[in-house]
């Protein structure tokens, strides 16, 4: 018989990775939204793709998780850049027909990389069953993977928060999505920014689903559960904050970990829509205020 | 309000709809029962496409969540008819669940607009899915659930027909009423809106009801005509997005875009579906791209599209003068 305080202690480590996971993905996603006005549908099928390119390279070359990372960030760095060119023809649109355009584009996108990678490598799922010996933490045996998981987790979001305070593309991207036409006047290539953001988000996709499938698995057309996920981050944290992207992602990721061990695992999926209608009901605006 | 010789056309118009609807009231007794079966579910997608586009393209609320409705009336029209409950009152309790559904969460979807309103509805049909999926006491979880066996086709072909003439008929009179007048200044903008006098949660309230009512209908039709339902076949997120791309193919908020999405886009579907194995969505994916890129307003806005019809009606115009 396992103490509760053991099950309590493996939950909320399992609950802040998955978070931490969570919170990069949907930092992605407002950062997006933030700069070009428009949702990515395609976001968690974005970081299905990754995974099972994660997962391939895994199963071939049998290399640290950490390695793959650094092999998937670039390649999703070029990506985003590709999936940037997408919405360059309807930039001019009226507000309506935008929606409307990137609506049809970015789900348009989803049911295409689905129905690829499914032809391409069939309905199994994928993951990467790496793993360290456990290590002793007073009487509490803690998976050491799920701890550098962590570890990694921290070190990104540090890096990434110096990276959009410190540098000219990170301070062009928060000037662009505070305001489009005053960054414009001030200089700032805001077409250019933009790019980058679609690049930025689309990196840390592939580190995210390079970590989430160390913990989880992924399959085709398991993508959309993942997409709302960030969606309810991103309206839990407020566009384009790293600190509330952190706070809703961990309130998330611990909230599906307690309710999949109590309540059965089905209904963890059930929590982040949830969750979006509580707060959707109580605070449009969000936790913070600001949207 | 009317020009000279309007009447003369409206005649027109009326009497080759008549003609159309009694071909169609007469055409199952002439041909196979495999394309009475496509004809029916034309029906069907247009039923739903023209219900989203009251409330997506009239009132500027892109409601991705539309075919939660469908789902709940089918499975409603299934649980209760497993039951044993006489099918009129099956049909009716379908309705009424759906209508309920829509007033129950339209409260707090309408609180936010644009993008956000967007995925949040769409998030809804997965949460119904999801529910479908998990309470398995009352909906038998991913198993699904067996009606009782029987050959509906043609009453199920005559019901959609019916529905359909009827869905028609209601957005014309939506569309060209006052009640109309305030969806569409809802879509322009609707804080001006609201100032000039329109009771804009009403509206929105209003339409959105009206735009949950037939589909549940045709889910429990749709339901009564399959024999047996599970959670992907009425909530599953490609089913569930396809009435909608044909809307935005044809072109939202018009009168006529919708039907002509729904057909081309259903003529490609049977064409692809019968003739390839794999890649049936990613056709489906890349046809929304191009629209989504060269004419977010749909095919009946494009201006190549309306010249066309400009020559034909023209065309037209000459023989019956």
């Amino acid at each position: 018989m396992l103490p509760s305080s053991f099950i309590f202690f493996q939950l909320l480590l399992g609950g802040l990775l998955l978070g931490g996971i969570y919170a990069l993905v949907a930092f992605g996603l407002s950062t997006i939204y933030g700069v070009a006005k428009l949702f990515n549908f395609a976001h968690g099928t974005f970081l299905v793709m990754a995974g099972i390119i994660a997962s391939y390279i895994y199963f071939s070359f049998e290399v640290n998780p950490f390695i793959i990372m650094l092999m998937v960030a670039p390649l999703f760095l070029v990506v985003g850049f590709i999936f940037f060119g997408f919405f360059k023809p309807i930039s001019g649109r009226s507000p309506l027909e935008f929606v409307v355009g990137t609506v049809l584009i970015t789900v348009g996108l989803m049911f295409v990389m689905d129905d690829v990678s499914l032809m391409l490598v069939g309905g199994r799922i994928w993951s990467i069953p790496y793993s360290l010996p456990s290590i002793p933490i007073g009487e509490l045996m803690v998976s050491s993977t799920r701890l550098w998981g962590l570890i990694a987790v921290v070190v990104i979001t540090i890096l990434l928060s110096l990276y959009i305070r410190r540098s000219y593309v990170g301070k062009a991207i928060r000037a662009a999505t505070q305001d489009r036409e005053a960054a414009m006047l001030t200089g700032v290539d805001v077409s250019k920014t933009t790019m980058f953001a679609f690049g930025i988000a689309m990196v840390l996709v592939a580190i995210g689903s390079v970590l989430y499938c160390m913990v989880l698995t992924v399959a085709p057309f398991g993508g959309f559960p993942m997409t709302v996920k960030c969606f309810t981050i991103v309206v839990l944290g407020g566009i384009g904050s790293i600190i509330g992207s952190l706070v809703g992602g961990i309130i998330l990721g611990t909230s599906e970990a307690f309710v999949g061990y109590y309540f059965g695992l089905p209904w963890s999926e059930a929590v982040s829509i949830i969750i979006l209608l509580i707060v959707l009901v109580i605070r449009p605006q969000g936790l913070f205020g600001f949207r | 309000m009317k020009k000279p010789g309007a009447t003369g056309k409206l005649y027109k118009l009326m009497f080759a709809m008549i003609v159309l609807i009694v071909v169609l009231l007469v055409f199952p007794y002439f041909v196979d029962p495999y394309i009475v079966s496509i004809l029916y579910l034309l029906f069907i997608f247009i039923v739903l496409a023209q219900t989203f586009d009251i409330v997506g393209g009239y009132m500027g609320y892109v409601n991705l969540g539309h075919y939660m409705f469908f789902g709940i009336g089918a499975y409603t029209f299934s649980i209760l008819i497993i039951g044993g409950t006489s099918i009129p009152l099956c049909f009716i309790a379908a309705i009424i669940a759906s209508v309920a559904f829509a007033v129950l969460i339209s409260y707090p979807i309408f609180r936010i607009r644009g993008d956000y309103f967007v995925v949040a509805t769409l998030a809804l049909v997965v949460l119904v899915e999801i529910l479908a999926y998990n309470l398995d006491w009352l909906t038998r979880g991913s198993y699904g659930l067996s009606l009782p066996p029987g050959y509906h086709l043609f009453s199920c072909y005559y019901m959609a027909l019916g529905l359909t003439l009827l869905v028609m008929i209601t957005k014309y009179k939506v569309v060209n009423s006052k009640f109309g007048l305030g969806l569409i200044s809802i879509r322009e903008d609707e804080q001006v809106a609201e100032v000039f006098g329109v009771h804009t949660f009403k509206y929105k309230f209003l339409a959105f009801i009206l735009s949950a009512s037939f589909p549940g209908m045709a889910g429990a039709l749709h339901a009564w005509y399959l024999s047996y339902i599970d959670p992907p076949t009425v909530f599953g997120l490609a089913v569930a997005l396809t009435p909608i791309a044909m809307t935005l193919f044809g072109g939202m908020g018009t009168m006529f875009g919708p039907v002509v999405g729904v057909c081309i886009l259903w003529i490609i579907e049977q064409a692809i579906w019968t003739q390839t194995e794999y890649l049936h969505f990613a056709m489906y994916g890349i046809i929304l791209i191009l629209v989504g890129i060269f004419m977010p307003g749909g095919v009946v806005k494009s201006k190549r599209v309306q010249a066309l019809w400009e020559k034909v009606k023209g065309r037209f115009g000459r023989f019956a003068a």
